[in-house]
């Protein structure tokens, strides 16, 4: 959706339903250039959509939020402090044929996002 | 007082591609009432649709304009805000490109720079999103 926010470099999963996708944050996306001035901080949002699409390539499902059920931002992340990442995936069907999902971003042990949200398919 | 477009750079620090929201209609204390109007170039549009983030975005955005008029109240430069927790946030509808959102934030508490807000986002009588959010305020 957004334009160059950010380069998959690796996706691991063995079952579509859980996995690992390594991404890299463009310093040079259009988005910094309002978020802020002189200041490029990387929206909670894009990380939060970065995580949906992650579920998509991991899943092979075009997928839509429905409800986020808690997201915690703990750590500022820049494409300047914080250039690569690791997105966790995993995804379990529910009974209303909706999708669980469990996310985080982090990196090298450390946790700067995580996710809880209902998924369904669009 | 209304703010309208450039008059809510008074009030938040985030310009273009990522401003999400074109007016702040009333603001007091406790509550505040914004809108945006969908854009077809709008970043966070796809295929006629303002996704997700581009809801979010304008709820943290909307509460973030509504600290903002606090501080411009008092002469002070607008903060820094940013998410720090989202929680019980329902998405019912994509808007529509030409869509007007009608946006109202209630302010649930204030805790050391922290403030705990309740979000509603309308198109006419359509309920789009509901969302509870924890918006952290940076001091200079």
């Amino acid at each position: 959706m957004i334009d160059n926010y950010y380069t998959v470099l690796n996706c691991t999963t063995t079952d579509h339903r859980s996995g690992v996708v390594n991404v890299r944050l463009n310093a040079d996306c259009s988005i910094y250039d309002g978020h802020f001035p002189g200041n490029p901080v990387s929206p909670g949002v894009c990380n939060i959509n970065m995580i949906r699409e992650c579920a998509e390539q991991i899943s092979q499902c075009k997928l839509r939020i429905k409800r986020i059920k808690q997201c915690r931002l703990t750590t500022l992340i820049t494409p300047l402090t914080h250039s690569q990442l690791d997105v966790n995936i995993d995804l379990s069907e529910q009974s209303d044929g909706s999708l669980k999902l469990n996310a985080s971003i982090g990196n090298e042990g450390e946790n700067y996002l995580s996710l809880k949200a209902e998924l369904t398919d669009e | 007082m209304i703010f309208r477009n450039n008059d809510i750079y008074q009030l938040i620090p985030q310009r273009p591609p990522m401003f999400m929201v074109d007016v702040v209609w009333a603001a007091t204390e406790s509550d505040a009432d914004t809108g945006l109007t969908i854009q077809e170039n709008n970043i966070f549009v796809e295929n006629g649709l303002f996704r997700e983030p581009g809801i979010i975005e304008h709820i943290a955005q909307s509460a973030a304009a509504f600290a903002g008029y606090g501080t411009f109240v008092r002469g002070e430069q607008p903060k820094l805000g940013y998410i720090g927790e989202i929680k019980d946030c329902v998405m019912h509808e994509f808007p529509h490109v030409g869509d007007e959102l009608r946006t109202r934030i209630e302010l649930v508490a204030e805790v050391n720079g922290i403030r705990l807000i309740n979000a509603e986002v309308h198109v006419q009588d359509i309920l789009i999103a509901t969302c509870q959010m924890k918006i952290f305020l940076k001091d200079d």
